[in-house]
């Protein structure tokens, strides 16, 4: 048995874990969901059922963003919704 | 696990679709996912011009590369937010991404044409920065698709980010946000049309079909956004999806079919009377926009000219 080594993003990190092992065993170690991620093993996109062989370099990449959508309905206070009214001191504001 | 189309070694599972694809398929999915979304809502016309609003993250690239793909003519306006190493990386991607399609996108820099950043705009009008990153990016959209005559724009809010946004506004149970939150807003009284071709399509799979398209991104997670409410939705959301797989897709699909007839005309703001901005002309209920305020506050100039030419 060999050690995998995992690149972890936001933040970027390094671990090694003890191969082989499953894509699915191997995101159970480290708390993570599946939905939440796409495992690479050497550079190629992997399904959830693959065995993870011996000294490969596995990148677990992240899906999850907060950017796009984060503004984008409401967000109550925060301010002027899109095409919305605000609902924050200094009057309220309409965008279609 | 083969590929539910061809039989091919997968090389992405979907669970709400309990299939696996190779490449060529999964592509091929993604296509007919935005293709679909496009028709069953009449996002784009034949012929219409496509403005994109391009971050140099997954979801705004794959949009862009989808729309190139499926023969629209799109370019891409990408705004810098003037977010000290997170900014300058993403105008590299959504350059990247241009250069390799021979693209045609347009930059706008928020401290070097307005003469504000993200993060002064929002302590000097007392938003959190998503909010003031949102008002200036849509207004800018907005002035530069009317400037350069596009016949829409289009954004890349993904399925999650729906399902997310309408999770939230279900929470407060404001019929109001929840009245427009439309895969299409119409365009008039000075607004373009916004269209969201990406909302049959979750963010793993936006991130999947960037990496199987050889589409570099911006992976890191804009250093604003950190621990926002947004993303403790989506992780809500993440966590039953896993239980039931499809359920988010139910959510917001059911939503979009069921609910959106039953809330017409309880869009907000329905009733008042907008005007032209005095310093803009952007349509607003006061005597400047909330752009404009926002840009003074933050010591800015809001009267200055987008650097997009009119086609």
């Amino acid at each position: 048995m060999g050690d995998v080594k995992v690149l972890l993003r936001n933040p970027s990190r390094e671990l090694e874990v003890v191969g082989p092992t499953g894509v699915l065993n191997l995101l159970r170690q480290l708390g993570l969901r599946r939905e939440a991620v796409l495992v690479i093993v050497d550079g190629t996109l992997v399904t959830s059922d693959v065995t993870i062989p011996d000294a490969a370099v596995v990148e677990i990449r992240p899906v999850i963003s907060g950017g796009a959508g984060a503004d984008a309905g409401r967000e109550g206070s925060a301010g002027d919704g899109p095409r919305g009214t605000a609902g924050r001191a200094g009057g309220s504001e309409v965008q279609r | 696990m083969k590929c539910r189309a061809c039989r091919a070694p997968a090389v992405v599972d979907v669970r709400r679709h309990n299939a696996g694809f190779c490449r060529d398929c999964f592509v091929e999915h993604c296509r007919s996912q935005v293709r679909r979304a496009i028709a069953d809502h009449r996002m784009i016309g034949e012929g219409e011009r496509v403005l994109v609003a391009v971050s140099g993250g997954k979801d705004s690239l794959a949009l862009w590369d989808l729309l190139l793909d499926l023969g629209y003519a799109a370019d891409g306006l990408y705004v810098g937010l003037g977010i000290e190493g997170y900014s300058e990386p993403s105008r590299e991607f959504a350059r990247g991404f241009a250069g390799s399609k021979g693209a045609e996108l347009v930059e706008v820099d928020l401290p070097g044409v307005f003469g504000y950043d993200v993060r002064r705009g929002a302590l000097a009008d007392h938003r959190v920065p998503c909010s003031a990153c949102g008002l200036s990016k849509r207004h800018i959209f907005d002035r530069a698709a009317l400037e350069a005559g596009y016949d829409v724009v289009a954004t890349g809010h993904n399925l999650d980010d729906e399902a997310a946004v309408l999770l939230g506004n279900v929470l407060r149970w404001d019929l109001a946000y929840m009245a427009r939150q439309r895969p299409v807003l119409p365009g008039g009284d000075g607004f373009p049309r916004k269209v969201k071709p990406l909302v049959r399509l979750a963010e793993r799979e936006t991130a999947a079909y960037c990496i199987l398209r050889a589409i570099d991104y911006q992976v890191e997670e804009c250093p604003m956004a950190v621990g926002n409410r947004h993303l403790g939705y989506k992780e809500a959301l993440g966590a039953i999806e896993e239980l039931s797989p499809g359920v988010k897709a139910a959510f917001y699909t059911g939503f979009v079919d069921k609910v959106l007839p039953l809330l017409a005309g309880k869009t907000p703001g329905k009733g008042t009377t907008l005007r032209p901005c005095k310093s803009c002309g952007a349509p607003t209920t006061s005597e400047r926009c909330a752009f404009c305020r926002l840009v003074e506050r933050a010591g800015g100039n809001p009267r200055q000219r987008i650097p997009v030419s009119a086609r």
